[in-house]
């Protein structure tokens, strides 16, 4: 059975506990629990299926991984109860700057080992399985290995799933001019287990993830072809902005459902 | 082969030096005129200073300007009176600020909009004092 639902957010919380809603499956952002009180999630946790969704490990950086930080995770998965936790294929900090947002690393075989070892060493500390998500990115970085090729050998390596950003995919299509369908084909479908999704924008020739517009027909269609592609298990409707429209975000749900299970 | 002191620092790894070029842009415009040396300055050696020295200078600016993009995206969602009250300057001032200050932790897009808005308000500009108090009532 696949499940449809939606990234948590606070100003969701009403609407989300309202028998319109329809969801069956939440996402939570770790770090919007660090250091809270956990008994929403514990409630969260009885009503429906959560999965504990990382921004900030900065698994993409080389040396060890801040304890401090990966301690608040496991805290926040195990208040949830989650079936799995995410985090990205990224970097967003060193040792001298927070950058605050998700950045590539190289696709190169030394990268791969790096981020082999921390996808590791998190799901091991959380003691559940790890899925891994493709970011969007301005720079391209280059390498021994494609990102298909990387994401699949990170996968086998660390025995870790893909948490697919079917928009991500879709806005580096279009603003580094490749397939995404032969992007897709390559990648090892059995490693798909979620999905993420939200409209894009469109600006001066380029493709944005502002997490606030409505889904697009043709993401749509992308996200029909992952679907018959992949075995996926859940997928998660990530809006950040425009958070008020709730009767949008509804039919955003219904028609995710509709895809889902066609 | 050249031999490191003992106790040397190890040299720069490649997100290192490219956390230095997104978060600096005086750095980013001397990149653009001569990847080598800035590469070579910033400690990178061998194939690592080769690979960031092939990065396309373009890039690196548009993946920069996201960042700031994403930051400024977090504190209008915080502070949507203040940001509307400066209006079209909002960004202009943002894009000022955030290249002096990169705040850290899981807290940070709290710490950045009270940043900003004590930036913008030291520069007389108009922001929404109460706003500003119920924000930094949450750090």
């Amino acid at each position: 059975m696949r499940r449809v639902g939606v990234g948590y957010r606070a100003e969701l919380a009403d609407w989300i506990q309202s028998q319109s809603s329809g969801m069956d499956c939440l996402e939570i952002t770790a770090e919007h629990f660090f250091g809270a009180d956990h008994k929403l999630l514990n409630r969260l946790a009885e009503q429906f299926e959560l999965y504990v969704h990382g921004l900030g490990l900065s698994l993409g950086t080389p040396g060890p991984l801040d304890k401090k930080i990966l301690k608040q995770f496991a805290k926040v998965a195990d208040a949830a109860n989650a079936k799995w936790i995410s985090e990205h294929v990224a970097f967003t900090k060193t040792s001298e700057v927070d950058l605050g947002h998700l950045n590539p690393v190289p696709s190169t075989r030394e990268f791969l080992e790096i981020l082999v070892e921390h996808a590791q060493e998190l799901a091991d500390f959380c003691k559940r399985p790890l899925i891994m998500e493709n970011i969007t990115f301005d720079l391209k970085m280059h390498g021994e290995l494609g990102e298909p090729d990387f994401l699949n050998q990170l996968c086998d390596k660390a025995n870790c799933g893909l948490l697919l950003d079917v928009t991500n995919l879709f806005i580096n299509s279009k603003n580094h001019r490749f397939s995404a369908m032969e992007w897709l084909r390559e990648i090892q479908p059995s490693y798909i287990r979620q999905l993420h999704i939200v409209g894009y924008s469109l600006a001066d020739g380029s493709y944005r993830d502002h997490h606030g517009a409505k889904i697009q027909p043709d993401l749509l269609d992308l996200l029909g072809a992952v679907l018959d592609y992949a075995p996926v298990e859940a997928v998660i409707l990530e809006r950040d902005a425009r958070l008020h429209e709730f009767d949008e975000i509804a039919d955003e749900i219904s028609t995710l459902q509709r895809v889902a299970t066609a | 082969m050249r031999f490191r002191r003992y106790n040397e620092s190890p040299p720069p790894d490649i997100t290192s030096v490219m956390g230095r070029l997104l978060s600096d842009q005086v750095l980013r415009e001397e990149f653009a005129n001569s990847p080598h040396e800035v590469a070579q300055r910033l400690g990178l050696e061998g194939a690592n200073l080769e690979y960031i020295a092939a990065l396309d200078p373009v890039e690196l600016e548009q993946q920069a300007e996201t960042l700031v993009l994403k930051r400024f995206q977090e504190v209008r969602a915080l502070a949507p009176n203040s940001l509307h009250a400066l209006g079209g300057e909002a960004l202009t001032l943002f894009r000022y600020y955030a290249q002096q200050e990169w705040p850290s932790g899981h807290r940070r897009h709290l710490i950045d909009t009270i940043g900003f808005l004590e930036f913008v308000n030291q520069n007389s500009f108009e922001i929404d004092a109460t706003e500003l108090r119920r924000i930094r009532r949450k750090r």
